[in-house]
């Protein structure tokens, strides 16, 4: 008996002691590693930032507001659409998107402790900052300094005022500025595969985060008693320059022909095998207000933006539900799309997906030499973001040249009556397709371009399109606290009413 | 030599002797080996192979004359086992008999394979037999249980070749993890999915341990109750060889109601491109033209005129036929299905072995043309003890190919969608063709939105093959009779190869260029040809080691289990796939172009248990039991990885206590008992759960380009199990002799600290965690009455056993400031299949659909000028998924050879959505889209709003009709696009075997000396079932989202129509 009882202890005895091995196989998984590296983690936000800016559907609503795009006759029109009446739900993906992004950055943010990291850490900084301003652009106040909490158990952040998101970014945008202009000498080089949009030359990331400070301080422009800490704030880092000519920050981590790995605005219209996609080309058709300017302006560009209808006809309906203004969808354009031509709006699935064109960068300077912001010849500026759009859409610098001769204060900078007008509304011509929020943000403060044609449907919400987003359905059902003191601090939200505190118009 | 002489003289004279004698005189008396019942009046006692016979007096005496050459006595008596006695020249013979029914002196297989009598326990279980689970010729082990044991609920969830089944004890104790009830098969832990892979005729006896009380010693994976599943081992008796077939036939039983009145037409305009495409045919009513191409039935009437079909093909030819409808057009388009079941067993042994071997093979056509499933297995077990030491094995092998047609090019539907998207006047049989038939081709298919059925299901095939293996090892050692060690080693092995492959849909350049200008599907054309392939294993390895201790003190009895329990889980897949092959009928996924779809995955888990067991009884009438286990498991972390759980439970067999209490006949026994219990289980669905994770970001990698992102799902270190602490009282009684025998229990659950996939902040960068919320109560009354009405009228006897259980699941509480969650399989959030969620104060789980707007009297507010109903933004709960009665009914008659068996259940209190409904009247099919002959009509129930929109005045709707009551209501109102038009109640009535057999007499085949029995049968399944009338589309105890899923209540097109089963079956024994 004694030795049984003896057998089964030396038995439990055994398992005990090896129990610490034993029970440790979920201690590390073996599908997913807990911890990546930086230069494995970036290219994945960077790429995701870029499908999000570029895949149609986030942004949609932007083009179809300001006259750049219709939906087919052939769908029914969606009531949020062509009635402005905005539903939580709508647009919520873009939030998401942003802030698991945001969140993969922050996460190379914390891990970049040695100064050998500046590079990361600045990247890091820089894309947070282009996420954050896009955030802000599109719903106002939203979590800022309580995001990415998870560490100490916060699931309900805070909302920021937007004005003081706004500033910090500056703040971090100067901060990312410097980290790379003192990197040590032995700092850790981004390389090329890590970064999918300058690979790893980190003076174009220089000027790229101080165009996009530059684009944060002019969003300002017209705001009361403001010029001084704009012009205060562009001094600082004035010297570092801005993307010029040549110098796009496009995205591209090696676009192929296969599902899912190709241009995200192109994979929504066509599919690997290049027959069109559902609800694609098919859909989205011409914008009545481009089409009418571009024919107007003899802007051959017109070519690559929408397809003819017949012949070297082309026509743009107006978003809503009117009969009488809709053409039938065998009478109005397509979007922009030759086979293999990277220059149409469409272009090839292998094109670069952009995040702040050249000629985006040279509006801006354009509008902030022209307001005195900065030096510089607001003509040159305009002159050379025109011809940058031309190169963009596979045009010839003399097809700009020819094009900015034209007498018409439409094009030409010299005879146009309002400067700021001519600028804002041939940036809103050459970001068609290519930058959604930066149009739409545009549109809100200088009211440019002029002349819209807004939706004609007669159950509509408003007679202008709204001017912010509601706040995620998603937040509302989780956050909803915080959501409601963000009314609570901007004064209640009506997404016709509550302006952003740069709008001042 | 003269003595033998001598001998053989006396024993002819003696033979003549007795041969003139005749007859001898038996008495003896019958007695039961129940104590305190003594002597049974009433008992059969028969001269085997003769009439002869008498019954036992009131002392439970008997006498009978028998004839001289008579061998053995057969006694019986009803609730008690059959004996055959040898006479052996003997004149007075005594009989103890003993008792046949639970709960008396039955064994019951509990934890570990410990076999322990029945009045020890003081909790509910339940025993199914061999010929129970068979009697209905099933080769589905689920099948055959279903309805036979209350507070077991079994959901064959689809239909098919192979059958998927859901099977849940005491209803649903966790939001999200598993419900499913665990299976114990030779004292292997095995997926309850693995009951469908072995034979049923292997299957010695399932006892079912029906609460987590019973389940405490199983661990972490039992808390849904425990079905203990023995198999067939030999014992001491003679070689016996059994063989048998099955074969039966499966039929579709109910189709959805459908109509037979009009025909295509989905409003395109006249005149399109060709006027014998879109054409008005007799009076307009409301209806859109005729038009040849659509699948949509919101066209004319049917006047039996000669109209086109389809568009013309590219040399002109084009199809005429009458524009009327085909009956039973789209029944015949269903194949009868065959399954051919041959099974051999052989069986043997003696006193110190056993040996038990069978082979079985399936093979199964469904009703869906080319379905075929083919399960092929074989099964050993044996044993041999020498002295104190003993080591048995059992050891099983089955293969398992299925081979089904699957989603088409352009949609992905599957075939049942693309037949009931035939209008009725389209001869869809001629179709089978799709070589030969320029009409049944991809080009000339009349159908412009969906392919031929014929050409999917020769082009798109979903084929799997499943191996799986069994083996165990058990090692005892007794070195005295009081103490006892054993030990047993299972593995649980399974390999699964899986093939999705559709072949590329290459359309002409004719239909490529739309010659009908309707978007035809070959516009998009052309359709690659995709193949997935997965590969996956499965590998679970037990130990488990014990020491049994019994000692009886004076009127005390005691008996301790301890043990330790290793487990070891762990799964490998593979996956690959190609969404554009190059080669034709080539399938494999180096022939492609473009990327291909990868992945890999590796799961482990490791547990360690230690537990400690005892049973304290009185004088064998009181039992108290205490149990305790604690568990390690590896898939929490190192502070949260233990915990332990304790349960106790008491047995009182009253009529024991107190022998006054049986005196006379009326009542044989009672037992009362109670039981409490606490048991754990870890629900996390990624064993990894509590570590953050980097996954591959999306498009990844580009060529040398890597790029990882963080995980949506906030890791969380703190995880724990999920604790349901359980409760249970009930009685058993007998009365008459156990003629009438009735058991009853309570049960209340509670399951806190569910692990739940909280949807939080994405500011916080992430879309969800999992955290330890919520609670769950589930409680109900089971009860089972076994009733015996004739014991042996004139060879004649007949049995019936009700059962009833109740069972509600109320949830308590979610998480702070959540009241509702959303529930899916537990590992994709929100699929869009599901209507089911946890709501606070609710059952589980509460259906919530969307609905158009109601009064407060629930009626539909209707439009005052068009008649139209409007959407309901919110979702509305309606009921729940949870069926709160489930009663069964099985009753067996036996009149000489003759065995009759009915079984039929029923259930109700919950309801379900019918997505089918909702896809019928988008195609205009259903009979429920032509009520009204498609005419305007006024939604019944429905209210007009008199006041305004802030004091609403409701007034009863008698006269604003819709104004079109055709495809415009059926396809685009708010009444079509919500599901409660389509959600009904999911009560039923089944008849789920009826089976006739006949014992035939063996001594008719070769004198009774080769074949030692024979049976023959006539077996038929699923034959009837009744459902309220406002359920017109399917069987409502189907479910879409699978058989792990808690997601229940939906059903829709991914079903076939519900079938029924008969056929008819051979037993041999040798």
């Amino acid at each position: 008996m004694k030795k049984y009882i003896l057998l089964l202890f030396i038995a439990i005895v055994f398992l005990g002691s090896s129990c610490k091995d034993f029970l440790s196989v979920n201690e590390v998984n073996p599908n997913n590693a807990s911890q990546v590296a930086a230069r494995l983690v970036l290219p994945a936000a960077i790429n995701n930032v870029a499908y999000t800016m570029n895949n149609p559907r986030r942004f949609e609503f932007v083009y179809l507001w300001h006259g750049l795009w219709s939906i087919s006759a052939g769908y029914t029109q969606p009531q949020a659409l062509v009635q402005y009446k905005l539903l939580n739900s709508n647009y919520q993906n873009a939030f998401r998107e942003f802030y698991t992004a945001a969140n993969n950055l922050d996460g190379i943010e914390k891990s970049s402790t040695d100064p050998k990291d500046a590079n990361f850490l600045a990247i890091a900084k820089i894309m947070k900052a282009y996420i954050f301003q896009n955030l802000v652009d599109c719903w106002g106040d939203v979590p800022y300094a309580e995001a990415f909490q998870t560490g100490t158990g916060n699931l309900k952040p805070k909302y920021e005022a937007q004005q003081t998101i706004y500033e910090d970014l500056v703040t971090q945008l100067d901060a990312a500025m410097d980290l790379i202009q003192n990197a040590p000498a032995d700092a850790n080089a981004v390389l090329p595969a890590a970064d999918i949009m300058y690979s790893g030359d980190m003076t174009e990331w220089q000027r790229f985060a101080n165009t996009v400070k530059l684009r944060i301080l002019v969003h300002q422009a017209d705001m009361a008693g403001r010029t001084s800490y704009i012009t205060g704030a562009i001094a600082t880092t004035a010297s570092y320059g801005y993307l010029g000519a040549g110098e796009s920050g496009l995205v591209n981590p090696g676009f192929v022909i296969s599902a899912g790995k190709m241009n995200p605005f192109y994979e929504i219209f066509y599919n690997p095998a290049g027959t069109s996609q559902a609800d694609g080309i098919t859909y989205y058709f011409a914008g009545k207000d481009v089409v009418d300017y571009l024919v107007a302006t003899a802007d051959p560009r017109i070519g690559k933006y929408f397809l003819p209808y017949s012949g070297n006809n082309y026509a743009g309906n107006i978003l809503g539900n009117d009969p009488s203004l809709l053409s039938t969808s065998a009478l109005t354009s397509k979007l922009g799309y030759i086979s293999g031509d990277a220059g149409t709006m469409i272009g090839t699935p292998t094109k670069s997906a952009p995040l702040l064109t050249d000629f985006e960068s040279l509006f801006i300077q354009a509008e902030a030499a022209q307001r005195g912001l900065i030096t510089g010849s607001a003509k040159d500026l305009y002159n050379s973001a025109v011809t940058q759009s031309f190169l963009y859409t596979g045009l010839t610098s003399t097809a700009a040249s020819a094009f900015l001769s034209q007498a018409s204060p439409k094009m030409n900078f010299d005879n146009a009556p309002n400067k700021l007008e001519i600028i804002l509304t041939q940036k809103w011509v050459a970001l068609d397709g290519v930058a959604p929020v930066e149009i739409w943000t545009d549109y809100r403060r200088t009211g440019f371009p002029l002349g819209l044609h807004f939706s004609p449907d007669a159950a509509r919400a408003n007679d202008t399109p709204p001017i912010r987003l509601l706040y995620p359905q998603d937040e509302i059902n989780v956050n909803n606290d915080n959501v409601l003191a963000a009314y609570a601090q901007q004064s209640y939200v009506d997404e016709f009413k509550t302006k952003l505190f740069w709008q001042n118009r | 030599m003269k003595k033998l002489f001598l001998l053989i003289v006396l024993f002819v004279f003696i033979s003549g002797y007795t041969l003139l004698a005749q007859t001898i005189v038996i008495t003896g008396t019958v007695t039961s080996s129940v104590q305190g019942e003594g002597a049974i009046p009433g008992v059969t006692v028969t001269v085997k192979g003769t009439t002869v016979g008498a019954l036992t007096g009131v002392d439970g005496k008997y006498s009978l004359t028998a004839p001289q050459n008579a061998t053995t006595l057969i006694f019986s008596y009803i609730g008690m086992k059959k004996q055959e006695i040898e006479i052996g020249g003997r004149k007075v013979i005594d009989v103890v008999m003993e008792s046949e029914l639970l709960g008396l002196n039955e064994v019951v297989v509990t934890a570990f394979g410990i076999k322990r009598p029945a009045k020890e326990l003081g909790v509910a279980t339940a025993q199914v037999s061999d010929k129970q689970l068979t009697q209905a010729g099933v080769s589905n082990v689920m099948n055959g249980l279903t309805a036979k044991v209350s507070g077991l609920q079994i959901n064959t969830i689809n239909n098919g070749v192979n059958p998927e089944t859901k099977i849940t004890l005491r209803g649903n104790r966790h939001f999200l993890a598993s419900n499913e009830a665990l299976v114990v098969l030779d004292g292997i832990p095995v997926s309850a999915t693995y009951l469908n892979s072995i034979n049923p005729n292997d299957i010695e006896s399932i006892n079912i341990l029906k609460g987590a009380s019973a389940s405490a010693l199983y661990g972490n994976d039992a808390s849904n109750g425990v079905m203990v599943v023995s198999t067939k081992r030999g014992g001491k008796m003679a070689p016996t060889i059994k063989i048998s077939n099955t074969t039966t036939f499966e039929q579709i039983s109910y189709l959805p109601n459908l109509q037979s009145r009009f025909g295509s037409g989905s409003g395109e305009a006249l005149g399109n491109s060709d006027n014998n495409y879109t054409m008005w045919i007799g009076p307009d009513r409301n209806t859109d033209p005729y038009t040849a191409y659509e699948n949509q039935c919101y066209g004319p009437e049917y006047n039996g005129q000669m109209v086109i079909l389809g568009g013309k093909l590219v040399d002109g030819s084009y199809q005429m036929v009458p524009y009327s409808a085909i009956k039973n057009q789209k029944l015949n388009f269903f194949n009868t299905g065959v399954s051919v079941q041959n099974d051999v067993s052989y069986t043997a042994g003696d006193d110190k072995t056993n040996f038990y071997l069978s082979a079985q093979d399936v093979k199964t056509t469904g009703t869906i043309p080319g379905d075929k499933n083919r399960r092929s297995g074989v099964h050993m077990s044996g044993g041999k003890s020498f002295g104190i030491f003993g080591a048995d094995f059992t050891m099983g092998i089955t293969q398992t190919n299925t081979n089904t047609s699957g989603g088409d090019m352009n949609q992905g539907r599957g075939v049942y969608w693309n037949v009931l998207n035939t209008p009725a006047h389209v001869p869809l049989t001629t179709y089978k063709d799709i070589v030969n038939n320029p009409f049944a081709a991809l080009d000339g298919y009349y159908n412009a939105y969906y392919p031929n059925p014929y050409w999917q299901i020769a082009h798109a095939r979903q084929i799997t093959k499943r191996n799986d293996i069994l083996g165990s090892v058990n090692l005892t050692l007794k070195p005295f009779t009081w103490l006892e060690f054993s030990n047993r080693t299972g593995l649980v092995y399974n390999t699964t190869n899986y093939n999705d492959y559709r072949d590329e849909a290459i359309y002409s350049a004719y239909s490529h260029s739309d010659p009908w200008s309707q978007g035809h599907m070959g516009v998009t054309s052309p359709y690659a040809g995709t193949s997935n392939y997965s590969m996956s294993n499965s590998m679970n390895l037990s130990d488990d080691f014990l020491a049994k201790i019994n000692k009886d003190f004076g009127d005390f009895s005691t008996k301790f289990i301890l043990g330790a329990s290793i487990f070891s889980s762990e799964y490998n897949s593979m996956n690959e796939g190609a969404s554009q092959l190059v080669i034709p009928g080539l399938y494999n996924i180096s022939n492609r172009v473009g990327e291909a779809a990868v992945a890999q995955s590796t799961l482990k888990r490791r547990s360690i248990g230690a537990f400690a067991d005892a049973t304290f009884g009185y004088k064998n009438y009181a039992f108290l039991h205490v149990s305790g286990r604690n568990d390690w498991d590896s898939r929490l972390v190192k502070e949260n990885r233990s915990f332990f759980y304790p349960g106790a439970d008491l047995s009182l067999v009253v009529s024991d206590m107190i022998p006054a209490l049986k005196d006379g006949t009326v009542l044989s026994f009672l037992k009362l008992r109670a039981s409490w219990s606490k048991t754990g289980q870890i629900s996390v669905s990624n064993w990894y759960a509590t570590i953050p994770s980097y996954v591959l970001a999306a498009g990844f990698p580009y060529g040398s380009t890597a790029g990882f992102r963080l995980s949506t799902t906030l890791s969380n270190p703190k995880l724990k199990p999920e604790l349901t602490t359980e409760m249970e009282g009930g009685f058993e009684v007998s009365f008459l002799r156990n003629r009438i025998h009735l058991e009853t229990n309570i049960y209340k659950s509670r399951t806190k600290d569910q692990t739940i996939p909280a949807t939080i902040s994405y500011a916080t960068g992430y879309a969800s965690a999992f955290i330890n919320a919520g609670e769950l109560e589930t409680k109900g009354i089971e009860t089972d009455l076994k009733f015996t009405p004739v014991i042996d009228a004139g060879g004649f006897s007949w049995n019936l056993s009700l059962n009833y259980t109740y069972n509600t699941s109320n949830v308590i509480s979610i998480y702070p400031g959540l009241t509702e969650l959303p529930i899916n399989d537990g590992t994709a959030y929100g699929i869009a299949n599901s209507v089911s969620y946890a709501v606070v104060g609710q059952q589980f789980p509460a259906i919530k659909v969307t609905d158009v707007l109601r009064d407060p009297q629930g009626r539909i507010i209707v439009d005052a000028v068009t008649g139209l109903p409007k959407k309901n933004a919110a979702l509305v709960q309606m009921g729940h998924a949870n069926p709160n009665n489930i009663f069964g009914i099985a009753s067996n008659f036996v009149f000489k050879g003759f065995n009759l068996n009915i079984v039929a259940d029923y259930r109700s209190g919950n309801n379900i959505e019918n997505a089918v409904g909702n896809a019928l009247d988008f195609t205009g099919v259903s009979e429920h889209s032509a009520l009204n002959g498609r005419e305007p009509f006024v939604i019944p129930n429905s209210v007009i709003n008199t006041g305004t929109a802030d004091a609403p005045v409701y007034v009863a709707n008698t006269s604003v009709a819709v104004t079109n009551a055709s495809r415009a209501f059926w396809v685009s109102s708010d009444y079509h696009n919500t599901q409660a038009a389509y959600l009904t109640s999911a009560a039923f009535w089944k008849l789920r075997e009826i089976s006739i057999s006949y014992d035939v007499p063996v001594d008719v085949l070769f004198g009774g000396k080769v074949i030692k029995a024979a049976q023959v049968g006539v077996i038929g399944r699923n034959l009837l079932m009744w459902r309220p009338r406002t359920n017109v589309w399917t069987d409502p105890e189907f479910n879409t989202n699978g058989a792990t899923s808690n997601a229940v209540g939906y059903t829709n097109e991914d079903q076939t129509p519900p079938t029924r089963v008969y056929g008819f079956s051979v037993k041999l024994t040798f």
